[in-house]
């Protein structure tokens, strides 16, 4: 079993789960096959899990800045922009005038 | 004709709620464009001068040559000719400058500008936004699950996010936004999608941005294919897309060679499958490979160092990997 290292967020991700038995844990690293469990099953518990995992990994993901993520602009502020606006645009603002 | 101030009463936020919900999930602006102005407008209403704002940093008192503090900016809407808008402006100075790409485009000139060419405030209508934008090829629309998360809700000010930023990871929204853009369109909800896409767009660099994102779909749409409930560990890879993605299509960095060459691999690392779409597992960490891969993007030159490239995205997926219990409850 491998050993988990991030305690707290782990058994706090569990409360959001029904613990019905002894926990069995296999790394995804060092499994050579994967039996995909039948699909019934699988849709809650796999739903069930991910609300944990948004639960365990919520301390992780708050230090990651926020202009890596998505909606995050990248960029800077540089020098004054360009103030001149094309003909184009200009003269889509003149047409909304009264 | 001077802008008229408007007050939004609970009332009425509610009504532009409940029409906001009776939308399509994707509506164009032109579907109805004073309500979609209104949408966008409260949109950007509710982030102006919170931790939201994505215009505030770009934003200088002229005086002393300085970003305006954020928690001077302050907003209000505003009517004039029949449009519906919003005026945004700082309680700090009447002397305003805007330092990105395409601000200005974006806000009117003349109703905005000082006699010295400063600014006294920004006056933003989005009906004239979206003409600007199809003047371009690019449709604006308005997206119910997002702005649900967002403009109408999930928004806590404690947090130092919005927790729809969270559930753009969990709903798997990589695959709503490449498909977007694609089809040549953009959201346009709030400060972000002002001024990070629409100021300064320019048709001319969407061929290539609308192939990219027609690339990063369809990938995810066959590593998801019938799989309805993907894990978050396997939603990370598709979401880390999204994001270089979503660089790509701000014009400071259209047609990046650097976020292309990181995109590519890492969408070959989606196709090869190596974390299952569809196995159960817990994600005990968020990989901290993520902001590796961004910075990556993100450098110049990057796309010389294919190598380099490989081998911090293979590091990336063993992250994941060993963050990932499987199937940790058995019956």
């Amino acid at each position: 079993m491998r050993k988990i290292k991030n305690k707290k967020a782990f058994f706090g991700a569990l409360n959001l789960l029904v613990v019905g038995s002894e926990l069995n844990s296999h790394p995804l690293l060092q499994t050579e096959s994967i039996n995909v469990p039948s699909e019934a099953s699988s849709i809650a518990e796999i739903k069930n899990l991910n609300l944990a995992s948004l639960k365990a990994i919520e301390s992780s993901w708050l230090k990651i800045p926020p202009n890596c993520k998505a909606r995050g602009f990248n960029a800077s502020p540089s020098s004054l922009a360009n103030q001149e606006i094309s003909t184009k645009i200009q003269s889509i603002y003149s047409s909304f005038k009264s | 004709m001077k802008p008229k101030t408007i007050q939004f009463s609970a009332e009425e936020i509610q009504f532009l709620r409940k029409s906001f919900e009776n939308f399509d999930e994707i509506t164009s602006f032109s579907k109805d464009i004073m309500l979609s102005s209104k949408i966008a407008s409260y949109g950007i209403f509710r982030e102006i001068g919170t931790i939201n704002d994505e215009l505030a940093r770009f934003i200088f008192d002229a005086t002393t040559q300085k970003a305006v503090r954020l928690e001077s900016l302050k907003s209000r809407f505003i009517e004039w000719n029949g449009l519906f808008g919003l005026q945004i402006f700082s309680i700090d100075t009447n002397r305003l400058e805007l330092r990105t790409k395409g601000f200005y485009e974006v806000i009117h000139p003349s109703l905005s500008k000082n006699e010295d060419g400063t600014l006294h405030s920004l006056y933003v209508f989005p009906e004239i936004i979206n003409k600007i934008a199809q003047s371009e090829g690019i449709d604006l629309v308005l997206v119910k699950s997002w702005g649900m998360n967002s403009i109408f809700g999930g928004f806590d000010p404690a947090k130092a996010y919005y927790q729809t930023n969270f559930w753009e990871l969990a709903n798997n929204d990589s695959l709503k936004f490449s498909d977007l853009i694609r089809n040549g369109r953009l959201a346009f909800m709030g400060t972000h999608d002002l001024v990070a896409h629409i100021a300064g767009m320019n048709h001319q660099q969407w061929p290539l941005l609308r192939q990219k994102a027609q690339n990063v779909y369809e990938t995810i749409q066959t590593y998801f294919r019938s799989v309805s409930t993907p894990s978050i560990s396997a939603l990370i890879l598709p979401y880390t897309a999204g994001v270089i993605l979503d660089d790509l299509a701000q014009p400071p960095s259209y047609g990046s060679k650097s976020h292309i060459a990181v995109l590519d691999e890492l969408l070959i690392k989606i196709s090869a499958k190596e974390i299952p779409a569809n196995l159960s597992t817990l994600l005990t960490q968020f990989p901290d490979g993520f902001q590796e891969i961004i910075d990556m993007s993100r450098k110049h030159g990057t796309e010389n160092n294919s190598q380099e490239i490989k081998v911090k995205i293979n590091f990336f997926v063993k992250q994941i990997l060993k963050a990932s219990l499987v199937n940790p409850l058995l019956g």
